[in-house]
This record gives C-alpha cells, structure tokens and sequence, in this order.
C-alpha cells in the first residue's frame, strides 16, 4: 500500500501502468471521499473521473516532495468544494433510500450513519472526508481550505457531537 | 462514545460502498492508454464482494420487485393519460416536427467546431457509443489561433452602465414598496432561489412545500403553503416569483427496476445515474435483474398568485435529466438539466428514433442535438415563457463531458477545461438566447481556467474571460480576453500578476476589476473600451485577499474576503473591505474591517448568501465564528457603511442547525428579516434592528 517513489518517477515520465498502479492504491477511496462529501453518486463519480484527468495530465507538475496521496486528494477536494458553490441542490435521500427496506443489521446500520452523516452540512462532510479517507491532519486540512486548524479541529468536534445525538436519537 | 470511535465507523459504513465500474484501475489504464480505442461493452466483474451481505440485498430486490412492478405499470398509464390530455388541450403541439412556424425554430447552427449539430439519430447513436468508451480522455485539441482580430469598437454606454451599478448595488423598487431581490450574478437575468418576496409576501421552500407568509399585518402569518402534486421521492429545489407569478422547480426521481433482455449476457455497463453502484450487486441466477435505475426529470410549476393566500396552478412543463441551474429573461425561464450517461439509454433502443430525452413528454429532435468530438452526457436546454408554460418556445441538447454554464442577457456560454497542453485550456461555446429561441454562434479557446464565477461576463453582446494557468514549473500567470459579438476574440491582456491566482472579479460596464493573490491581495483595474487593446489602469496592493466584489455607490467597491498574514499566509479572519474607485488608475483602500475570530462565511462561495444594498445601507451575510470554549457560533451580521466606515448594525446568532447557507437577509420598507426554509425573524430597521418577531414555519 505504501507509495513506491519509482513508481511515481515513471508516472511523472508518462507511464500509465505506473500511474494505473498508483491509482490502484487510492481509487476506492477517492470515490467514498466523493461519494461521502457530495452525497449523490453521479456527481461523485464524475468528481473523480475529473480528478484522474487532471493529475494524469498534470503529474508532470507534482513536487518530489509532496507525496502522491496528498496531491490527488487535494486536487479531488478542489473538485468538491467547486461543486458545492455550483448546486446545494441533490442533497438528501438520493442514496441508498431503496436499501432502507432491508432488513439486515450490519447494513441498516452503515445506511443509517451515512444518512446522518449526509445531514451535516457540506463543508463538515468535506473536513471529515478529508480526515478519515484521505489522510489530512487538521493541519494540512486548514491549509487546503484557508481555515485555522483550531477551528478545523472545533468544527469536526461540532460535527461528530451532532452526529452522535442523531444517531442515538432514532 | 469517543470521536475516533465514531470516525471509524463513518469510516467502516463506506466500505461496503460500491465503486463504480468506470473507475476501475483497468478502465482507467485502457483509456490512458488508447484513448480512441472502442470497447466492447465491458463485463460487469462478479466481485469477490457478493458475500453474505450482498445476497441479503439482493433478496430484498426480488422480494420488493413485483411491488415496483406494479407501481410501474400504474404510473405508466398515468403519465399517458397527461401526456393524451396534454395533447388534445394544445392541438398544434401533435403536429409539432412538421409545422414548425416559430422564430425560434430556426435551423440549427455549429458551434464551431466544437459541438455540431447532428445529421441524423444514426449519427447520434454512434458518437455516444464510441464517446463512451473512451470517456472523457480526450487527446490533442489545438487553441484555435485568433486569426481575426477585426475589431468594433463599442461606444462606452454610460446609461447601461448606470443601470449596471444600480443593479450591482441591488436596488428594486417596481412597485411601492421598497423590497431586496436576490444577489445576481448578471443584471437583468434572474436566478431562482430558496427564499424570495414581492414586497408583502415572503416565499420559502422546504422539502415538499412552498410556505408563503404575509408581512403586512403586524405580525408575521403564514397564509397559505403549497404542496405541489408531488411523488415521495420529489423535492422542491428553488423558486422564482415574479409579480402575480410564481414559478416552482422540482426534482422528480422515479425509481425503476431495469430487466435485461433475455439474451443479454452482459451486465449494463456502469450509468452514473444507477443506484446500483450503491451496493447492489447482480448475482449469476438473478441475470434478468439488471440494477435499480433512477431516472431524474425536472418540472417547473406556474402557479398565479393574484390571490397568495390561494395559489392557483396555471400549468408545468418537464424535462429529463437532474436540475442544473435556471435563469428568467423578462417572462422567459431556459432550464438546464443534466441526463447522465446517455450510452445506456442509446444503446438499449433501436436508432431509428425513440433514444433521446424528452422536454415536455416528446423526444428532442435529431437536428436539435449538439454533438462534441467526444462525450456521453447531455445538457438538455429548453426555453419557456410563464405565461404559457405548456408550449416550450425552443430546446437543445449539448451532448459533453462536462461543462460549465454562464448565462449573459444574450447569450447562453457553455465551457469547460482541457488539459491536454502545456497549459489548461479552456473552450468555450457561445448559444445567442433570442425571446426563447436558442442557437450557436461560435466556439473559442482561451488559455487557462476560470476561477471564479464572475470572472466571465457578458457585456452588449460582447464577451469578457478572466483566467488562471499553471505552467509545468508550477508558476501561475493571468490573462483577459476579449470578444466580439461572433465570439471573434478581439484582444488580450497577458501576464498580469505573475505568481498569483484571480480570487474575485466583477465588471463594470467596460471597466473590469479583479483580486489576485498569493500573500497580498492586488486589486486590479482594466479599460476594455477598446475590446482590442484592454489596458491595466491602477493596481493596488493590501494584505489579504477578497472572494467576492460588489459595487457599492457609484464609485466604490466592496470585498468580502479574508485578512491574513502577508509573512505566513495565515488566515487571521474574515475581512470586509471598501476600495475608492472613483478614478481606476489611482484605486485606494478607504477602510477595512476584521471580523475577530471569524473565519468563515457562505458569503464566500454563494453569491445568493449576501445582502449588499448601498441605497438602504446593508451588508448583510453569515459568519462562523470560534467561540471562547473552543466551540463554534454562526451568525447573522449587519454591517453600514458610514462616514468611512464599516459599522456593525446587527449581530444575531443563529439556530446551529439551520446550515448557514440556506439563510438569506431581505428588507420590505422598514422591516428587515432574516428567512430560511425552517423560520422567519423579523427586526425594526429603524429602531436599532430591534427583534420583533420569530415565526417557525417547519416544525423540527
């Protein structure tokens, strides 16, 4: 799973089997990143597609320094932040609602967290995104968003206080 | 529980998440690697997932399976019933591809050479097939070279102008009462929103309803609400009124399950609109099953609200696809929708015909489809008047990749972004918008991005572009281009503040001014007069940097922005800003102020979350601010602009679990309101902002 710096030497060069390999490692969670900020599957799909393109494209300008993790996923919150300016419109119940109706718990409850989760507002789903999936510090967040990792940090305390009291409310 | 626990299992509940096929690390190589290359449709891979959880899910599918069917069949002959009604009330529409008597049914014209109108449903059928297998990886478009810079000099119109400040600043006053409209991005095209008024009526949407509340009494009353005849699974997103109109938009979503033919041995290739990506995997006995299939389409309702407190329906119009955005030009509403991969629903119909969306229940025709050099989704524009929204005056399909929409007063501009080069480029599509009609006028290139929504604008037929680009050393450069009525480009400005990238931009009649930054916050003037040779005029250099410009007056400039540390770049705050533009070589700061411990605002990134009115002396928007305890609190703030300065006139703070940027602040005469989906507060302007009133419109 760990990044291989000749791997990325190649993919710098051109080679699209290193860069398929490198994508590899982080396509599942590129898209539940997607997927869990921007809360509806085709936009989420496309957030990432964009993504691959752009830093197929443009992996010629990635730093030695800075690692390919951090860069990909920077480049996909970008794509998110871009389309929460555009439509605050497909927001709620555009996943899994058929899925309610099934009756296994393990499933149910992964249902009911991501709809309680899909009820934070966008940019806590976009913090916590960038935590869990794609590795951030608070700090490195609140460098990506122009936001101080305090509130960074108080943000997401807020958020995951909310989401608890839903959770054990229904 | 703690929060690395709950993290967790946030974390935990995605992995069961489906990814979709088209993003599989094989897909993505074949592309890279031939990029024209056709596929064979691609086998849907049993995953090594179909465990014990999937096989549940999947019984849960056959076992809810005969109800669909049933709820299907019964919609079915619904929708037909509208549809016959439909027909027999509007004769002429049967006889609609053959009599067509309409301006705006003027053959369609290219957009360059970049989306071209299809010959025939053959030609359709094949550019999305072959567009689909090689997505949106596209390979080596050139930047057109300007070859003709024959350039009209516009004469600078000082009365539009006047009337763009007058816009810019928000004042509105048709009737007697003195009332804020929602923040526009361009004069003169309106936008829907989630909270509206007329003056005496307020308007607020939530879920499925439409709530109105009278502001005349002395208290606020909700008089009357709208519920729209809707599904279970329609929202209502936005709405526009306009005198005795009020226009709903909705997003419908019916949900199907799709059966394969019999003799179909392949799995439907992976559709974004396909609710099976979110876990239902199709096992081998269970071939005939394909997915569950969502399929999205948007209506407009026109409702007459002669009498608010009893809405009348005057009529509705559809069309396919998820909603996009919307605009109305005086009493025409162009509707924009996105139908998602258009492959599934081409190749699953013969091509003689019956494989396109519908506007209004009918399929577009061929010769109304744009086709690009490549690409599988389509934006459905289709063009209403509300008086009679049953008739739909025009409508195009502009088969994409992706695209990006901005609407001028006369023209309709799609763009998107290419990466192929050494640099990003941008192309851009022009689509004149003539009472209804719609057609192409012509493509163009520019290098580089644009980075903000105001950074493209439309001034008498003429097209201003602000950009941003990377080289491959990573150092920023940005351009402004213009051009003529044909899309011509006329002139370039280039190099301007090297290093740094466009923030926030607004124009001005033939001024343009806009923010750049890296650690300082440059405010920039340009003289586009001569659409040939636009001119840097002043430059001014502060700390921190704005997001959004709003003229205030005739000779000012508001920013909303942030401060930050011109050593660090730290952020230190939200920061508003007044600029002197009385004379653009010589731009000066007036005053600034910094909202202490505050550090974020909807204001920010949604243009439709600020109040900015200079003749009633309000800026108004949300903050978010941190709290002592390190807790976090947002609220609403007024600010005034006097004798230099920014004074604070209002600082309420907000129910935590309204998200921010569904709050908008509106004033009828004297009384100012802060409104939301959920609640209606209500203060005295002339009496300190004193509170008055909170009415709960949605029980929560």
């Amino acid at each position: 799973m760990k990044e291989n710096l000749q791997q990325i030497k190649k993919a710098k060069s051109g080679d699209t089997e290193a860069f398929a390999e490198l994508y590899r490692i982080y396509y599942a969670d590129l898209y539940r990143f997607a997927l869990y900020t921007l809360k509806n599957p085709s936009d989420a799909e496309d957030a990432v597609s964009e993504t691959v393109i752009d830093v197929f494209s443009s992996i010629r300008k990635l730093r030695t320094e800075e690692s390919f993790q951090a860069w990909i996923f920077k480049i996909l919150s970008a794509k998110c932040k871009r389309r929460f300016r555009e439509s605050r419109h497909l927001s709620d119940d555009y996943l899994l609602d058929t899925a309610k109706e099934d009756k296994s718990v393990d499933l149910t409850d992964n249902v009911h967290i991501r709809n309680c989760f899909f009820r934070l507002k966008n940019e806590e789903r976009l913090i916590i995104s960038m935590h869990i999936f794609a590795g951030y510090t608070s700090r490195e967040i609140a460098k990506i968003l122009h936001i101080n990792a305090n509130t960074i940090r108080s943000k997401e305390s807020r958020a995951l206080k909310k989401l608890s009291a839903w959770l054990n409310d229904e | 529980m703690t929060d690395q626990d709950l993290l967790k299992q946030i974390k935990n509940s995605a992995e069961q998440i489906d990814i979709p096929d088209s993003l599989a690390p094989d897909q993505i190589t074949n592309k890279l690697q031939s990029p024209k290359r056709k596929q064979k449709r691609i086998h849907f891979p049993l995953k090594a997932a179909s465990s014990a959880a999937a096989v549940l899910l999947l019984c849960g599918v056959l076992w809810t399976n005969a109800k669909l069917t049933i709820n299907d069949a019964s919609r079915q002959n619904t929708t037909d019933a509208a549809v016959q009604m439909k027909e027999s009330a509007v004769p002429d529409s049967e006889s609609h591809s053959v009599a067509k008597t309409e301006q705006t049914d003027l053959p369609k014209k290219d957009a360059g050479s970049l989306y071209k109108v299809a010959g025939s449903y053959e030609q359709i059928n094949d550019a999305v097939l072959s567009a689909s297998s090689s997505a949106s990886f596209t390979d080596g478009a050139e930047i057109a070279e300007a070859e003709d810079l024959a350039v009209d000099v516009k004469m600078k119109d000082s009365a539009s102008a006047r009337k763009e400040i007058q816009a810019a600043t928000g004042s509105a006053s048709k009737k007697e009462n003195d009332f804020s409209t929602t923040n526009l991005q361009t004069e003169g095209v309106d936008e829907s929103d989630i909270v509206k008024t007329d003056g005496r009526y307020i308007y607020t949407v939530h879920e499925q309803e439409i709530m109105i509340t009278d502001t005349a009494q002395k208290s606020l009353i909700n008089v009357a609400s709208i519920h729209p005849d809707l599904e279970a699974a329609d929202t209502v997103l936005e709405l526009y009124v306009d005198q005795n109109t009020l226009l709903i938009l909705v997003q419908r979503c019916d949900t199907s399950l799709e059966e394969s033919a019999a003799d179909e041995r392949y799995y439907k290739e992976s559709d974004t609109e396909d609710t099976s990506s979110a876990g239902f995997i199709p096992l081998e006995g269970c071939a005939k099953i394909n997915s569950i299939q969502a399929d999205y389409s948007t209506i407009l309702y026109v409702y007459d609200i002669t009498d608010p407190a009893s809405p009348s329906l005057k009529g509705t119009a559809s069309q396919d696809g998820i909603y996009q955005t919307s605009r109305k030009i005086d009493d025409i509403i162009y509707l924009f929708t996105r139908k998602n991969s258009l492959t599934s629903t081409v190749s699953s119909k013969d091509a003689s015909g019956g494989i396109l969306p519908c506007v209004n229940g009918r399929e577009i025709p061929y010769d109304h489809v744009y086709l690009p050099e490549e690409g599988n989704q389509g934006l459905i524009v289709s063009s209403v008047s509300i008086s009679n929204p049953e008739k739909i005056l025009d409508q195009v399909m502009i088969v994409h990749n992706y695209v990006e929409i901005y609407v001028g007063t006369n023209s309709i501009y799609l763009y998107h972004y290419e990466y192929e080069a050494e640099e990003p480029v941008t192309r851009i599509a022009k689509f004149c918008i003539e009472n209804g009609g719609i057609n192409a006028v012509d493509a163009a290139s520019v290098k580089g991005e644009i980075y903000d929504t105001f950074a493209i604008h439309e001034y008498q037929n003429t097209l201003r572009v602000l950009t941003t680009s990377y080289n491959s050393q990573g150092i920023s450069t940005n351009r402004l281009y213009t051009f003529d009525e044909n899309l011509k480009q006329a002139g370039m400005l280039d190099h301007i503040a090297e290093g740094e990238e466009i923030y926030a931009a607004r124009y001005l009649g033939d001024t343009v001014y806009f923010i750049t930054y890296r650690n300082t916050d440059p405010l920039f003037a340009v003289d586009l007069s001569d659409l040939s040779n636009p001119k840097l005029l002043g430059e001014l250099k502060i700390t921190g940097f704005s997001e959004y410009l709003h003229f205030w007056e005739d000779d000012k400039l508001l920013g909303i922005g942030f401060e930050t540390d011109p050593d660090t770049g730290r952020t230190k705050g939200l920061k508003l800003v007044m600029f002197d533009i009385s004379d653009p070589v010589n731009l000066k700061t007036i005053d600034s102020l910094i909202i202490d411990n505050c550090y974020h605002s909807p204001a920010l990134y949604n243009y439709k979350c600020i109040l900015a009115d200079s003749t009633r002396n309000l800026i108004g928007f949300v903050t978010e601010c941190s709290t002592n305890d390190n807790d976090y609190q947002s609220n609403y703030v007024i600010y005034a602009w006097e004798d230099g300065h920014f004074i604070n006139k209002l600082t309420e703070p907000l129910d935590q679990t309204i998200a921010s940027d569904l709050l908008r602040g509106l004033y009828i005469n004297d009384a100012f309101y802060i409104a939301s989906p959920f609640e209606i507060i209500s203060y005295e302007m002339n009496n300190d902002f004193l509170k008055q009133q909170k009415l709960q419109l949605i029980n929560r």
